[in-house]
């Protein structure tokens, strides 16, 4: 248990201290930030012709309401605390990869949706907006990244019974990282 | 109690609402020990500079003994000293979340463990808005005033990398680590095991593989 607190830890604070640095900052989170806000824009103008992304705003061309995506709202910090759990967690590389396309879609997806909510919700009424904004939304993002890692989790369990031998006690056996 | 991972959800979604609700309405008092904490750690003077802390209607307010110097563009008194607030809902809504797990997970002791999940939750919060009371006072100021500090700046890097993981990280992941370790049987009935007693298994075996003794190769 041990291993697998101080794995997650030192993983978080690892990646989390990189994306922080300039370099991280330059060559990750912006370009990162720039193409979620354009990805918005244009599922947004499907249905919205109205909606641009200007850098890291999205923003409405008829009434000029703009969302700046910034650190917190690009979903970088989420995705890395799914990293951390599913690398300290023990499993073979098969799994922790798939763990990791899969969680990292399922997190983006749901923070897509984030954005584009908050564009209308700030369109609507401001203190929706920051409501959601700083308390409902992150909330969720990281109830997210729960619900992922423990059905990631329940996949391992399961992988791991079909491999036992039928005669086994039952118990379970983890595969070591 | 929810029998699958989809209804459990439903329900934290349910409970969001009125749980976020009562804890809006409920923050100063559920900040009132991280005002003790906070007084405390102003009456033993650390940090050396700040001279009390006060409680808000939603935070707290830090005040100081430093000068705010001379800055381009502003006139200050000269006995000015720097205070700063801090909005601590920003940095104790994990207790919401906790809360709201709490419910949807419906346990027989839900009141006890929702006392025990506010109390272990506290000291992650005194922790962030000490870290973002310094930050406020130390960085977004100007030169004169981190002078009068005399921090070193790997301290104020310190701060600084604080206030970001205490911003963006630490609330709600604290609240899940929290509701998760109150809630490990809950757990078990979706994931089909105990998660920590997988944890522990694992590590156990890793542990006895290593100093096993290399078996000999028998000689035919």
């Amino acid at each position: 248990m041990v291993r697998f607190l101080v794995l997650f830890l030192v993983i978080q604070a690892v990646l989390f201290g990189a994306q922080l640095t300039p370099w991280g900052q330059e060559y990750f989170v912006i370009p990162w930030t720039n193409g979620l806000a354009h990805f918005c824009a244009q599922l947004v103008a499907l249905v919205d012709s109205s909606a641009e992304a200007i850098g890291k705003v999205l923003r409405s061309t008829s009434n000029g309401f703009a969302v700046s995506i910034e650190a917190g709202c690009n979903g970088v910090e989420a995705t890395l605390v799914l990293i951390a759990a599913i690398l300290a967690f023990p499993s073979t590389w098969k799994q922790k990869l798939w763990g990791l396309a899969l969680g990292f879609v399922a997190v983006q997806g749901l923070n897509v949706v984030r954005i584009i909510s908050l564009f209308y919700l700030g369109q609507w009424n401001m203190t929706a907006f920051e409501w959601a904004h700083l308390y409902i939304w992150q909330a969720l993002i990281m109830l997210d990244v729960l619900i992922v890692w423990l059905i990631w989790v329940r996949r391992i369990n399961r992988a791991a019974h079909r491999d036992e031998p039928p005669s086994g006690d039952g118990g379970v056996a983890p595969q070591a990282a | 109690m929810p029998k699958t991972i989809s209804r459990f959800f439903l329900r934290i979604l349910a409970w969001v609402p009125l749980v976020f609700l009562c804890w809006y309405l409920l923050v100063p008092v559920l900040h009132w020990p991280i005002r003790w904490f906070l007084s405390g750690m102003a009456l033993l003077g650390v940090p050396e500079f700040v001279t009390s802390v006060q409680q808000t209607l939603h935070g707290f307010e830090f005040l100081t003994n430093l000068s705010p110097g001379v800055t381009p563009g502003q006139v200050f008194r000269p006995d000015a000293t720097v205070s700063t607030e801090v909005d601590a809902r920003l940095y104790s809504y994990g207790t919401a979340l906790m809360a709201a797990l709490t419910m949807a997970a419906w346990h027989p002791q839900r009141w006890r463990n929702l006392w025990y999940g506010w109390l272990a939750l506290l000291p992650f919060q005194m922790l962030a808005v000490f870290a973002v009371g310094m930050k406020q006072i130390l960085l977004n100021t100007g030169a004169a005033v981190r002078e009068q500090a005399a921090w070193a700046q790997w301290q104020l890097e310190a701060i600084a990398y604080l206030y970001q993981f205490s911003t963006l990280i630490m609330p709600p992941v604290t609240a899940l680590v929290v509701w998760f370790v109150l809630h490990r049987k809950f757990v078990e009935q979706f994931v089909g095991a105990d998660v920590i007693a997988m944890i522990r298994a694992s590590e156990k075996g890793a542990m006895s593989a290593r100093s096993a003794p290399i078996p000999k190769p028998k000689r035919p």
